[in-house]
């Protein structure tokens, strides 16, 4: 087997900001191949976020290593494409500019990131948009904006923090078909944050369930659904009966 | 737009517009500079000690010591005497570069003088024996007017036609420490209480008069007067020598006690300059009014009339006929200044009254250039 | 846009006619001296028959004030980002900064001119001193305000610190930077003539000195109007260069039009 693209083992996180220590992170262990798409549910509040952004490099565990591409360095930070809950995209950037913002970092010549973030919203059908303000934008629009902006900062290793949460129902279906094209598009290696069981199961190969803080993986369950999905996949025997396994199992740990 | 263009012109603008008023400046400094006119040459008998600096053509204007001079208000006829030196090039040819200081509403030509920041400057006797009480002494080097034209004035529509009509009146005041004191032995003398209400004022106390929010107020017959005549409006005018208050000099010729010591020729230089000067006014008040006139900016006199009308009746008083102009005698710098003294009108650097002063160390006239 | 912006200030242009017209009504009827309150027409007059002297001085004056902004917004700017840059430095440099402003400058004043003189420089000062502190606390707490998650990001890309303010932080800051540059401006036109009043040869604070002490109160109306415009043009033009930096934080709409 390949070496994984992201290997998290024995990762602990406590707080110390209080006078009570909060233990947030119960020794999690996860794996995510290179290529696959892999989400994470769990209840609120149970620490998927800090996992995020331990593995993004913002945060240090208190204990255990995350490997990315195998390697144990410190400094993840960068090897990731992260992208968190809102859009945050910067209001005095048109979108192809805020596309670019990860070029910007990285020091590549303008002209040359302006090719890349042109040819990429071309592809994903944005390219009209490419010189409006954020503030003119749809919250869909804004979401995928965001996403080409992770995708063109690192297309190899996506983390994606519950980033169709906001949207409504038929939006959010339209996003999610979207970033399916974009995944098999690059061939990322994807984690993914949810709250929602059926997007878990529509977009995954496979999906780790948190339990309420403090985090441990209660059960790793493989999709094993035909690829390229549609949400006619959903309607199958096996994934209503996935997602009524798992809407049971996080209503335990929500009810605690 | 695009960006760049965005980015050149938020920068470009503010960057243009100093460009262009930096512009307007230098051009107009220029300007300034090309445009300065020029004095007629004086005409008519000097003083023999005068002659000399009207002998050689145009002074050379290298290797001049240069000298300022702190003016106590903005130009005015007080100062002709100092504007003809300087409109006849007479300070050039003593060798000195005299820089006038502009009158400064919060920094006092005494506090400029006694600090060193000017060499010489216009005060008053009041102002000298302030000095002196608190410790920082300046030396009167000349009494630029021999009398003191100081006068309380009403309006001659209020009917207060006499100083004692003031009791009870309010009183537009400059500040000073000692005019209460002026101001109650005036009405004393004429038969008053000497009671009356005051308030210091901040804005121009003939404005308030006009407009009835005081009574009477302090002024000086050789400005405001002059002015209030020339505007058509009557005044009731109480000149203070005329009701009891010893006569002083105002405005006087300052410097400070280690200029004296360290720089003697050099007074002596400029006074020689400005005496002549008050000595052309003296005789001639039309020419010195237009140098006046002439060595001020555009706009400085607003009524130029007003400037000729104020000539006329001060260079009499410049000094007393048969008289050297600068002259100081002692009972003067005992009369007034003892008065102060007397009333209270005097504080030390802690705030408490004081009531003697080596007042002979207030003045000289060893730098005059008729003596002593 | 353009019409929609300019008709936006249709009622302060009544408001101020209808001011200017009464006032002008009040000083022909109640036969007030123009030496105590002359009538805005005669104002006007007193201006252009004095134009070419107000000019001279108006120029000195606005030399020191544009001088002066400059100085402010470099040394805000500098402060600002200086205070952003560390807790440490935050709590260092803020209560001097804040003290800076309890000094009245009057009281300085007469010191300023002992120390440095009758020439242009205190007056830049002067102006420099009444207009940095809006520029720095707007545009410090701009720098503050930049969103959490936001720095979050940059710091998942491997952004420094650099890049963060460069990238982030400061184009965020610049609508409050704006907000402060225009109080500024506001404000100094006034106090290079408060600079002017402490001592200098010319510029409007001595023209308003000259003429107040020759009661010619015309003039003195003159100049204030002449204050008044160079204060409004200057906080047009801030305004102006504000709409073409950041058309995103004014335009976002206009766009869609």
């Amino acid at each position: 087997m390949d070496m994984p693209k992201l290997l998290v083992q024995d990762v602990t996180k406590t707080f110390h900001n209080g006078r009570q220590p909060l233990e947030t992170l119960a020794s999690i262990d996860l794996t995510v191949a290179g290529g696959e798409f892999v989400s994470i549910i769990g209840p609120s509040g149970c620490g998927k976020s800090t996992l995020f952004n331990i593995i993004a490099g913002v945060e240090e565990p208190s204990s255990g290593t995350i490997a990315i591409d195998g390697e144990m360095d410190a400094s993840r930070a960068g090897r990731a494409g992260y992208m968190p809950q809102q859009p945050l995209l910067l209001p005095w950037r048109t979108v192809e500019e805020n596309v670019l913002l990860g070029l910007d970092v990285r020091r590549v010549p303008r002209k040359e990131a302006h090719q890349e973030a042109h040819k990429l919203l071309k592809r994903f059908g944005l390219a009209e948009f490419a010189e409006n303000y954020p503030s003119t934008l749809s919250g869909g629009m804004r979401q995928r904006v965001a996403l080409l902006r992770t995708v063109l900062f690192n297309r190899s290793f996506l983390l994606l923090d519950e980033p169709f949460g906001a949207l409504d129902a038929l939006t959010r279906l339209a996003s999610q078909m979207w970033l399916l094209n974009v995944w098999d598009e690059f061939h990322s290696s994807v984690l993914f944050i949810t709250h929602d069981v059926r997007e878990a199961i529509l977009l995954s190969d496979r999906i780790y369930v948190l339990s309420a803080r403090p985090a441990r993986v209660l059960r790793v369950v493989e999709v094993d659904l035909p690829r390229p999905r549609t949400t006619e996949h959903l309607a199958l025997e096996r994934s209503v009966q996935l997602e009524q396994d798992l809407v049971a199992l996080l209503m335990k740990e929500q009810s605690i | 737009m695009n960006r760049r263009t965005r980015l050149l012109l938020s920068i470009g603008i503010p960057v243009l517009l100093v460009i262009v008023v930096a512009g307007a400046f230098l051009w107009q400094q220029h300007a300034a500079g090309s445009g300065v006119k020029q004095s007629q040459p004086v005409s008519g008998t000097l003083e023999p000690q005068c002659t000399a600096l009207t002998k050689s053509g145009t002074p050379s204007t290298q290797n001049l010591t240069s000298m300022s001079l702190a003016l106590d208000w903005t130009p005015n006829t007080n100062h002709t005497g100092i504007y003809v030196a300087l409109a006849q090039h007479w300070y050039q040819v003593e060798g000195i570069d005299l820089r006038l200081l502009p009158y400064s509403a919060s920094v006092s030509p005494d506090v400029l003088v006694s600090t060193g920041k000017a060499d010489v400057g216009v005060s008053s006797t009041e102002g000298i024996v302030a000095d002196a009480a608190v410790g920082q002494p300046v030396v009167s080097i000349a009494a630029i007017i021999q009398h003191n034209t100081s006068a309380l004035v009403t309006l001659a529509s209020s009917g207060l036609t006499r100083p004692r009509d003031l009791d009870g009146k309010i009183y537009g005041a400059f500040g000073a420490p000692y005019e209460t004191a002026v101001v109650s032995e005036i009405i004393k003398h004429d038969g008053g209480t000497g009671q009356f209400n005051s308030v210091t004022l901040d804005v121009d106390a003939m404005q308030a008069l006009e407009s009835h929010r005081i009574d009477f107020a302090w002024v000086f017959e050789g400005w405001e007067v002059i002015q209030a005549q020339r505007e058509g409006y009557k005044l009731n005018v109480f000149p203070i020598i005329n009701y009891g208050i010893p006569d002083y000099y105002t405005p006087n010729l300052i410097t400070s006690p280690t200029e004296i010591q360290q720089k003697p020729e050099l007074l002596r230089k400029f006074m020689l300059a400005t005496a002549c000067g008050y000595e052309y006014a003296r005789a001639h008040p039309k020419e010195s009014a237009q140098m006046l006139l002439d060595q001020n900016a555009n706009g400085t006199f607003p009524d130029p009339g007003l400037v000729f009308a104020s000539q006329n009746f001060l260079s009499p008083r410049y000094a007393d006929p048969g008289r050297k102009w600068g002259l100081q005698d002692a009972s003067a710098w005992h009369g007034y200044p003892q008065f102060m003294l007397n009333s209270n009108g005097v504080d030390d650097a802690s705030g408490k009254p004081i009531h003697s002063l080596n007042l002979d160390a207030l003045y000289t006239n060893q730098f005059l250039p008729w003596g002593s | 846009m353009k019409l929609r912006w300019i008709a936006g200030y249709g009622p302060a242009f009544v408001l101020a006619v209808v001011l200017l017209v009464i006032w002008q009504l009040y000083v022909g009827v109640g036969h007030i001296s123009p030496r105590l309150l002359p009538a805005p027409i005669a104002i006007v007059q007193g201006l252009i028959n004095n134009w070419s002297v107000i000019y001279d001085n108006t120029i000195q004056t606005l030399l020191e004030t544009v001088l002066g902004m400059v100085a402010a917004t470099v040394v805000g700017l500098v402060l600002a980002i200086m205070l952003d840059a560390s807790n440490w430095m935050r709590r260092a440099i803020y209560p001097l900064l804040i003290a800076s402003q309890t000094i009245p400058i009057i009281a300085l004043a007469p010191l300023l001119l002992i120390w440095f003189g009758y020439d242009i420089g205190p007056k830049v000062l002067v102006v420099a001193l009444y207009s940095f502190f809006p520029i720095a606390v707007a545009c410090a707490d701009g720098l503050a305000s930049a969103e959490p998650e936001l720095m979050k990001l940059l710091r998942s890309m491997r952004a420094t610190r650099w890049q963060m303010l460069w990238l982030v932080r400061l184009p965020g800051a610049m609508p409050s930077f704006f907000s402060g540059l225009r109080i500024a401006a506001t404000y100094s036109v006034t106090a290079a003539i408060f600079g002017e009043y402490v001592g200098a040869a010319k510029g409007l604070g001595i023209y308003l000195q000259l003429e107040a002490n020759s009661f010619a109160t015309i003039q003195v109306f003159a100049a204030i109007l002449v204050t008044a415009i160079l204060s409004l043009l200057l906080f047009g033009l801030v305004s102006l260069i504000e709409r073409i930096a950041l058309p995103w934080y004014h335009g976002a709409i206009a766009r869609t039009m």
